[in-house]
């Protein structure tokens, strides 16, 4: 039973491989041209033999009648003028001539067969009086279309002539096969150029498919290093022949060019870095210089370390938006672990479970399936760090606050008045900040921030309003996908 | 301490120069790369502060020349990028620790401190338990006693009060407990940590009456039972 069963497994796994294949294969660009071209070839192929064949078999008939018809008027002409020779006619080969006086007896069963001799006579009649010309196209007028039958002997089809002469009755036959050899071999010979050329183009697109499909894949993963920031990668290809290695040819200048403008970028920000936070760590000196001289009131003192305050949030936001581009632009090296998402979950509510409680509202986490995902432990942290700190800046207190990771979604869901539906894709953007919020502390980077890291993971940050019996509020999550 | 401080910057120099000098320490204050590599090599150093972007020869190149030439003097990396993969690769090339531009001057003090003493820990460490005074603390079985009393302290608050214990006598910023106790390198703009600590001391210093945790204002915390 168990064999059976495991027998069963791998016949439908083998069956899941094949058809995985086949789709993988339908999907080589190559093979579908060929497979196009040859159903095209095809059809054009059918359509030809279908009509050649028809044709040859009517122009055949044609002439096998008109041959048949000028050797029965030959036959008649003989018999009027010699009589019935039984010796000339030996009814062997292709040719077969019966002949009965009109006196004798006309019960052979070919006479019976051929129904030339039924019904009425006068208009089957033929006569001739006059020459052997005269009489040939009155037989040929006369009498009915000349008929097929299959002969019982197995010798083939034959085409029977049949008409009353002079004294008797006389029925001439050829045989016909030969025109269904010829068809069927024609039919034959298209068939199997048919089945050829179809094989033919479908081998030579497996191999154009394939061999196009190992330089397509090598662009792709050229490409999605790129796009991960590894600007140094280069398809480099072979020979510079056809049209792809052309386009290989303008990526790999693209993503030079790329690298050359990152690379100035990356110069550009740190130089900027340094440029502006040198006079800032002066500035910070200074103040700090003026509060240890500690020969002021508590009053300067108070003015000295807001000076400070305004400093370092300056110096956040300059930090925050450094952090951005560099993230963005994928120079940045995340270090990717594998993270259970549940536990990072809970890892932040620990640290901010008594931050909310302290800030007047409640946190709380909901765990609906645990997933583990590649990822960066200190920017997924600071991503749901920087929701929880929105949410407490921009919310009332009393405010439930909860924690929910589900599965591979990771985010936060807050009991506050939400963000008007026509805001929700702004607020993810740099600086943006709701009217409302203006003249509140912060740096207008959290949102952007966490829709960066999302993002940097292969995921998306999703913001909703919600409504359900107990809840209502705003929903932000991060979906990391498949 | 014998310090060499490695900064270009004139007006950054010499304050912090000065400032380290008023907390005690010796400072060779030097301006160019090079000149700083042969110092490193040729005299012995409690601590070298390297700043990253300098004249010559830059504080990274500075460092991994010294770690290759198998010098472990304890390094403190100053750096205007302050990023996630700079912080990385500085802790990577051999740094003991890293601090970004601009920074308070207590931050400074508080990690050179802590790098000078690193080695000479006053914590006594038995198997697995931690004992500062009548403070117990088992790594292990994860439980805080004092005075024979057990104290109920969660993940986070275990975590602190170790670090702290670790760290005895020494001043520990907020940033300093951000990175050691909650894996954060960034600056939340809420008090994680003010919030933590004052929770901490509800619960090991209210019950008993006296402080073990004093409060440095504007710069940290220093743990001291005494």
């Amino acid at each position: 039973m168990a064999t059976q069963l495991s027998a069963l497994c791998v016949v439908q796994a083998m069956y899941l491989t094949l058809i995985n294949a086949l789709k993988s294969m339908l999907r080589l660009s190559a093979l579908r041209q060929a497979l196009l071209h040859t159903i095209v070839f095809v059809s054009i192929l059918v359509a030809a033999g279908y009509y050649s064949i028809s044709t040859f078999q009517d122009s055949f008939e044609q002439r096998t009648r008109l041959e048949l018809q000028t050797r029965f008027a030959q036959v008649a002409n003989d018999i009027t003028s010699r009589g019935f020779v039984v010796n000339d006619y030996p009814n062997i080969g292709v040719e077969q001539v019966y002949y009965v006086e009109n006196d004798t007896d006309t019960s052979n069963w070919i006479f019976q067969q051929t129904g030339f001799f039924d019904g009425n006579d006068s208009n089957d009649n033929p006569t001739q009086e006059d020459g052997s010309q005269q009489s040939q196209n009155d037989v040929v007028d006369g009498l009915q279309s000349p008929e097929r039958i299959v002969d019982s002997d197995d010798s083939g089809e034959w085409l029977y002539y049949g008409g009353e002469i002079d004294r008797g009755r006389l029925v001439v036959a050829v045989n016909i096969g030969r025109q269904e050899l010829i068809l069927d071999t024609l039919q034959q010979t298209y068939t199997s150029i048919g089945i050829i050329s179809i094989l033919t183009a479908a081998l030579i697109a497996i191999i154009l498919g394939i061999r196009n499909q190992h330089r397509m894949n090598r662009v792709r993963e050229t490409l999605s290093l790129a796009a991960n920031g590894e600007l140094s990668a280069r398809i480099k290809p072979v020979r510079d022949s056809d049209d792809l290695d052309q386009l290989a040819v303008s990526i790999d200048e693209t993503i030079a060019k790329l690298e050359v403008l990152v690379r100035q970028s990356r110069e550009f920000s740190t130089n900027i870095a340094h440029d502006i936070k040198t006079p800032l760590t002066r500035l910070r000196f200074r103040l700090e210089t003026v509060l240890l001289a500690n020969n002021r009131s508590d009053d300067e003192n108070l003015e000295i370390r807001k000076a400070l305050e305004q400093a370092d949030e300056i110096i956040a936001i300059f930090d925050a938006f450094l952090r951005i581009a560099k993230l963005e632009s994928g120079e940045t090296k995340a270090s990717f672990e594998s993270i259970n998402l549940a536990s990072l979950a809970q890892e932040v509510a620990d640290t901010y479970d008594v931050v909310v409680e302290d800030s007047g509202r409640v946190l709380k986490i909901e765990i609906q399936e645990s997933a583990i995902i590649k990822g960066d432990r200190v920017l997924l942290i600071q991503m749901l760090a920087n929701l929880i700190e929105n949410s407490i800046r921009y919310t009332e207190k009393g405010t439930e606050l909860k924690i929910v990771a589900n599965h591979r979604e990771l985010g936060l869901a807050d009991t506050g008045s939400g963000i008007p539906s026509e805001e929700l894709e702004k607020v993810v953007q740099p600086m943006y900040r709701l009217e409302k919020s203006r003249g509140l502390e912060g740096t207008g980077m959290g949102l952007s921030l966490a829709k960066t890291i999302a993002e940097l993971h292969g995921g998306k940050l999703i913001l909703s309003n919600f409504q359900d019996q107990e809840f209502q509020g705003l929903f932000v999550r991060a979906d990391f996908g498949k | 301490m014998k310090i060499l401080f490695l900064e270009d910057d004139h007006e950054i120099g010499s304050f912090v120069s000065e400032g380290l000098e008023r907390s005690g320490h010796v400072v060779d204050w030097i301006k160019n790369g090079r000149e700083a590599l042969v110092m490193a090599t040729t005299k012995e150093y409690d601590v070298l502060i390297l700043d990253r972007m300098v004249p010559e020869l830059d504080g990274l190149s500075v460092l991994k020349a010294l770690r290759a030439a198998k010098i472990r003097t304890p390094v403190l990396l100053l750096t205007a990028l302050g990023d996630v993969d700079d912080r990385v690769e500085g802790l990577q090339s051999g740094a003991d620790d890293y601090l970004a531009k601009p920074f308070a001057f207590s931050e400074l003090d508080a990690r050179i401190s802590a790098l000078g003493r690193r080695v000479s820990s006053e914590t006594s460490v038995d198997g697995s338990v931690l004992q500062i005074g009548d403070i117990q603390l088992d790594l292990y079985k994860q439980k805080c006693r004092r005075r024979n009393q057990e104290i109920n302290l969660n993940n986070k608050e275990f975590r602190l009060l170790e670090t702290f214990m670790r760290a005895k006598g020494r001043m520990l910023t907020r940033n300093m407990l951000l990175e050691k106790v909650w894996n954060m390198n960034f600056d939340p703009t809420t008090s994680v940590v003010e919030t933590h600590v004052s929770r901490l001391r509800g619960k090991i210093e209210k019950p008993f009456g006296d402080t073990v945790i004093r409060t440095v204002r504007g710069a940290g915390y220093v743990f001291d039972p005494d």
